[in-house]
């Protein structure tokens, strides 16, 4: 098996509007993935469809080697899941529950999980209702990591903690990574802390996947090129173009995509002159693409 | 696994089943107290005339703490979306049956306390030959209808959801509606057949409508 995860063509709506279409996606096994894409953007839906929690309208999902939703529950077995909001018994205790999750999952190692309960500072006779955001964040991380999980999804599990507790979970989460040599999957719209940990990205926007690659790929492979006397319709381009604004007369800025230093010669090609090719941080990457993908939805329309 | 399902319905509506508990035990004693609290044959004849009169409430002390404890534990899965079942690395079906099965052993509790109550009473009382105790019986009916009650409320949460309260309405009109259109057609007697057989001591309903008594001539 060398796919974690492995979708197909998947579609999904609530109601009449589509909420996914035809989207694909693949988690290479080992690798941890970053699930990009702004709020609404139908990422909590794939997740929860990924993990067999519903149905979906057409499509194939294939989980550790099992589909879903058929054999959800043989998948879970080796899946620990962070959902984006606290999904325990408020009226549990941490330890209560820690005992709970561990009736349920064969693997789940009680030794990692009082080291983490202590290295979190979480304490077993709190009520899991009464933990603040960060607290009920580091159970949920310590349930998922303590299952000794195949495949970790984690739905922004740092969504709304403060720095000190974000570097802690995500400092545990890539020790597990490190020694489990686990599969991750984790959806966020905080590009930076993505960049930080993941070596592939998935971009989601308006239920659809705009874009999948390797982030080395995607750190390198989008440019802005400063551009003068661009044709007006190019044709042929060795890249595709994301976004094309007029700077001023005869000057454009183009943001591409899979830009490699040897595509200079297109532009004298075609009468232009590329005067400048900058480097983007992943955040503006990540914006462009996104520009980009909405700009061609339009013209579909 | 059942164990901890057990352990954490237990924990979440023991107050319930010490408070139905406590009613249970506490309801034969009342009668006889109703009775005027005689100990000799003749206060038997009382304790009969207070339970009857006490016997719907018993079956109303079942009706309302059964559905308490099933709708209870849903409300605390629902409260989740039920997202943390889901992720559990078992079926739905398997998750809900050992959650059913949780409450339903619970309810051995309150009829325990119904048991313990009503022998309590009739060591009090005493009986002439003719007459029988049926403290086991009284309480296994007790039981019985705790568990049709448990097992209907359950099944509208679980299996309805939140469309709950319109598959009981819905239900409830479709039988109005069933009924006046057998009324209208002369074929009341069909009607007439359906409740006696639902609410007949044989039918499902039957240990609600039956008569509630602590001793049987």
């Amino acid at each position: 098996m060398t796919d974690a995860i492995r979708i197909r063509n998947l579609a999904w709506r609530a109601g009449k509007e589509f909420a996914l279409r035809d989207l694909s996606m693949t988690v290479p096994a080992g690798s941890i993935y970053g699930f990009l894409g702004p709020n609404g953007s139908g990422k909590t839906t794939t997740i929860r469809l990924m993990l067999g929690m519903m149905e979906p309208e057409h499509g194939t999902i294939d989980v550790l080697g099992h589909a879903m939703p058929k054999f959800a529950h043989r998948a879970l077995a080796k899946i620990g899941y962070v959902p984006e909001r606290l999904h325990l018994y408020a009226r549990l205790t941490v330890d209560e529950q820690i005992r709970f999750h561990q009736a349920f999952f064969p693997t789940f190692d009680a030794a990692e999980s009082e080291r983490l309960r202590r290295r979190f500072g979480l304490r077993e006779d709190q009520k899991i209702g009464a933990l603040s955001k960060g607290e009920s964040g580091k159970l949920m991380m310590l349930l998922a990591l303590s299952q000794q999980a195949e495949l970790l999804v984690l739905d922004e599990p740092t969504d709304g903690l403060d720095p000190v507790i974000r570097r802690e979970v995500l400092s545990a989460l890539v020790e597990y990574v490190d020694v489990r040599k686990a599969t991750v999957c984790i959806s966020s719209h905080l590009v930076h802390e993505q960049e930080r940990i993941c070596d592939w990205v998935g971009v989601l926007d308006g239920g659809r996947m705009v874009a999948e690659l390797p982030m080395q790929e995607f750190r390198s492979g989008i440019k802005r090129l400063r551009v003068t006397n661009a044709p007006p319709t190019p044709d042929a381009m060795p890249f595709s173009v994301l976004s094309r604004d007029e700077t001023s007369l005869h000057h454009e800025d183009w943001v591409v995509r899979g830009w490699q230093p040897e595509m200079r010669e297109w532009f004298q090609r075609s009468g232009a002159e590329l005067r400048d090719v900058q480097d983007l941080d992943l955040e503006d990457s990540f914006v462009e693409l996104l520009r980009g993908a909405r700009s061609v939805t339009l013209e579909e329309r | 696994m059942f164990t901890m399902i057990l352990r954490t319905h237990w924990a979440w509506t023991r107050l319930v089943v010490a408070g139905v508990s406590l009613l249970a035990f506490l309801m034969p004693a009342f009668a006889w107290r109703m009775a005027g609290g005689n100990s000799s044959a003749f206060g038997a004849v009382q304790l009969m005339d207070g339970l009857s009169v006490l016997g719907p409430l018993l079956a109303f002390l079942a009706l309302t703490g059964s559905f308490v404890l099933a709708v209870y534990p849903w409300t605390l899965d629902a409260e989740t979306n039920h997202v943390y079942p889901l992720t559990l690395p078992i079926t739905w079906t398997r998750y809900v049956g050992m959650r059913y099965v949780a409450g339903a052993l619970t309810l051995i509790v309150p009829a325990a306390a119904l048991y313990l109550g009503s022998r309590f009473v009739v060591s009090l009382v005493v009986l002439p030959p003719l007459l029988q105790a049926y403290p086991g019986s009284l309480a296994i009916r007790f039981l019985l209808a705790m568990l049709v009650a448990y097992s209907a409320s359950f099944s509208l949460q679980y299996l309805a959801g939140r469309r709950a309260t319109l598959v009981a309405l819905v239900s409830l009109l479709a039988l109005l509606l069933v009924a006046t259109i057998l009324e209208v057609s002369g074929l009341s007697q069909i009607a007439n057949r359906l409740g006696t057989l639902l609410f007949d001591p044989r039918g499902p309903f039957g240990v609600f409508t039956d008569t509630w008594v602590l001793i049987d001539v």
